[in-house]
């Protein structure tokens, strides 16, 4: 038994490897991305660029993104399948669960390696204080996480009801753990550009856009998994309620913006300013607004295709990326004592932010090993997924 | 990590100890040490107690007719009674002697005010810091001084002084703000620590636990004054000969009465873990070490050269910083918060 296991991982493993279009790249993002990891864990966070004042950066804002990517698509996938009756996605499920669970690892990793003592983190399931929201966030997050994988087991074992159970317990959860991390930000009254009773849903109906349109990639890529035509129609389907929640997404944003600029308090309108015309305009202008909102949105209104749909979902995934970081970031490099950056001359202690060489490559390190083991997830669980598209077809 | 109680250790920026006023105010702290409320009061401490009470007595008139910054001194014989009701011990360093046509410094009174509120249990003091703008020189000694008596590491500072020009010319003037921590009586950074980590201590003072906090930030974040600062790992001398080990970078700094020595420690030779408190969130603690464990003032108070740092116990109501923080001039930056800070300023 336990040879012909080993026999039939080793000949997996050779199957995979002489595959490489599906390797080369996460292994490139990897083999790249070690360099930084190296330093973060031989140097510590010297070859951080953060500062005192500007603590959170490149890592949050992508946490943030990577907690909306996952909670969102597996909330969005659970309601179509269980509660709307999709069950022509049966055949992607262990797919989308893997997907989740692997990007609540990318995320859990971008932020263990933001902390500052990060092997300490024990102390939060040992010591924790129930009063603070980031306790609530990584308390909320570990039971997500083992509650992706009792989804995946039962998806990949065919079981129904328990799949189904614990999609039940996990959907309050996962909109629970949204509106947490949205609370981290919101709650915070010392940084007035959050600090807004809006934030929280903004951050929900982000989530659920986002991860509304990474199922919808995930239908188009894997789509020779389901039965011929089925992932076409169910794209088509997906359209009205990406196009309705990015509708809604937005008018969240806009009243969230207008309660900044109506009271044109200072604080909060030096950092809406500096989201909006600061360093990173681009990536907020071009990335998130005319990609990941305007076009896809005029996609999803003109296309009658399948392709439009995904090409779609994928601009509203890549561009909404933009907008964690444009939120983090500009509340923070915004000062809340007028003249405190100019008080003490130092590299820590100053407002300007740019992601260092190193944070770049340890997000690259991320995403490669996150990538490299969704595709060899894929590859070795792939024969059962196979066969029950099947079973669906027949 | 050892505990320093009871440790002697003199630091070269513990010099105000050493200077004449601190040395009249009972710069000398061994003995406060020595002196402990229900121990055996030596002879020569008995023949020193009644020729204090006979100088106290006889100098009464002089002490009355002192000013101290325009604050009235405490009545020296009730002082006197009161200190030795307290601590029987107490010998005549405790109080300056009386010069006759001489003001006495601020800081004595201070450090006066400090040693009697340390009589009290911890639980009764409630302390102040109080910054008279007005004679802020904007020099930094306080800034500097703080970072040298804490051992602060690039990219930690606890006592910034803000520069702002005002007006234009010809009416023009600058104004130095010093932000030492705010020690907010409701902190908006302690209820968002994950692991309970920082707290706000019966005394006034918000402290950290160097070895419970995980680095999270979560508490810069939450500090409306940007009070708080990383210690991201930095030294002075990274990417020099020194490569972080010059006596500066290696002498530990005795926050929170206890002996920290940053660096890292390595697992198998390469993954490094700070050593606390480098990976943490760091922040003013009103020297309590110098306060607790030496009866010293704040290092900052200490270096101030326009004596415009003043700290004390407001729950004592013939002190100084009470006298202070009544005044019509007595502002706290963002009161709108209703955080309710401790640091007052003068304006």
């Amino acid at each position: 038994m336990a040879m012909n296991t080993l026999r039939s991982i080793t000949a997996g493993a050779g199957e995979f490897l002489r595959r490489p279009k599906v390797w080369i790249l996460p292994v490139l993002l990897l083999l790249v991305g070690v360099v930084g990891l190296v330093d973060r864990m031989a140097f510590g966070k010297v070859g951080l660029n953060l500062t005192s004042y500007v603590p959170w950066g490149l890592w949050v804002g992508v946490y943030v993104f990577l907690v909306w990517l996952e909670v969102g698509s597996l909330i969005v996938f659970g309601c179509f399948y269980y509660l709307f009756g999709w069950k022509e996605l049966k055949p992607i499920k262990a797919t989308v669960y893997l997907a989740g669970g692997l990007i609540l690892v990318m995320a859990l990793m971008t932020i263990g390696f933001d902390l500052g003592q990060m092997f300490r983190i024990w102390r939060v399931y040992v010591a924790p204080d129930f009063g603070s929201a980031m306790t609530w966030m990584i308390w909320l997050h570990t039971v997500y996480l083992v509650l992706i994988v009792l989804k995946f087991l039962a998806a990949h074992r065919g079981n129904e009801r328990a799949g189904r159970a614990w999609f039940l317990v996990s959907l309050p959860l996962g909109i629970v753990l949204l509106a947490t991390v949205g609370g981290i930000f919101g709650f915070s009254a010392a940084r007035p550009f959050w600090n807004i009773t809006v934030l929280p849903l903004h951050f929900l109906f982000a989530a659920i856009a986002a991860g509304t349109a990474l199922i919808a990639v995930q239908i188009y890529l894997f789509r020779r998994d389901l039965t011929p035509g089925l992932a076409e129609a169910a794209l088509l389907r997906l359209r009205p309620y990406l196009l309705g929640l990015m509708v809604f997404g937005l008018t969240v944003a806009v009243i969230n913006a207008l309660l900044i600029i109506y009271p044109r308090m200072p604080q909060q309108m030096a950092s809406l300013r500096l989201a909006l015309f600061g360093p990173y305009w681009w990536s907020f202008w071009i990335l998130h607004g005319l990609l990941g909102v305007g076009v896809s949105m005029a996609l999803l209104v003109l296309t009658r295709r399948a392709a439009g749909v995904a090409l779609a979902s994928l601009l509203i995934v890549a561009g909404f990326s933009a907008l964690p970081p444009n939120i983090v970031i500009p509340a923070l490099a915004t000062e809340a004592l007028s003249g405190l950056a100019a008080a003490y001359q130092d590299h820590r202690l100053h407002l300007a932010y740019a992601p260092s060489l190193t944070e770049w490559l340890v997000l690259a390190f991320v995403v490669g090993f996150g990538w490299l083991a969704f595709a060899l997830g894929r590859h070795f669980l792939r024969r059962p997924w196979i066969s029950s598209a099947e079973e669906v077809s027949s | 990590m050892r505990r320093r109680k009871g440790l002697r250790w003199y630091s070269i920026t513990q010099q105000a100890a050493w200077t004449p006023w601190a040395w009249a105010a009972g710069g000398d702290a061994m003995n406060r040490k020595q002196r402990r409320p229900g121990t055996d009061v030596p002879d020569s401490h008995q023949e020193a107690r009644r020729n204090f009470l006979k100088t106290v007595a006889g100098a009464g008139a002089a002490f009355a007719g002192l000013a101290v910054a325009g604050c009235s001194l405490k009545d020296p014989e009730a002082l006197a009674a009161e200190v030795l009701e307290r601590d029987p011990a107490a010998t005549p360093d405790f109080l300056p002697p009386a010069v006759e046509g001489e003001v006495e410094d601020v800081l004595i009174r201070m450090q006066r005010e400090l040693r009697l509120a340390l009589q009290k249990p911890k639980s009764e003091r409630r302390w102040v810091m109080v910054i008279d703008v007005r004679k802020c020189t904007g020099c930094h000694a306080c800034t500097i001084s703080c970072v040298s008596e804490n051992r602060l590491p690039p990219g930690v500072v606890y006592r910034p002084v803000i520069e702002e020009e005002l007006g234009e010319y010809p009416n023009v003037s600058w104004r130095f703000t010093p932000r030492p921590c705010m020690q907010c009586d409701e902190p908006p950074c302690v209820p968002v620590c994950p692991v309970k980590a920082t707290w706000k201590s019966e005394d006034g003072i918000v402290d950290i636990d160097y070895t419970k906090c995980i680095g999270c930030r979560y508490c810069l974040v939450a500090c409306p004054y940007h009070a708080r600062t990383a210690d991201f790992g930095d030294n002075w001398t990274d990417g020099t000969p020194g490569g972080g080990k010059t006596p500066y970078e290696t002498t530990p700094s005795f926050e929170y009465g206890r002996e920290w020595r940053r660096g890292k420690h390595r697992i198998l030779g390469l993954i490094a873990i700070d050593r606390s408190p480098s990976g943490n969130a760091r922040k003013c603690h009103f020297c309590r070490h110098r306060i607790e464990e030496q009866g010293l003032l704040p290092q900052c108070v200490s270096s101030c050269i326009g004596r415009a740092t003043f700290f004390g116990d407001a729950g004592d109501s013939d002190s100084l910083v009470a006298e202070l923080i009544t005044r019509p001039n007595a502002m706290r930056l963002k009161e709108e918060l209703a955080i309710k800070p401790r640091v007052y300023y003068l304006f």
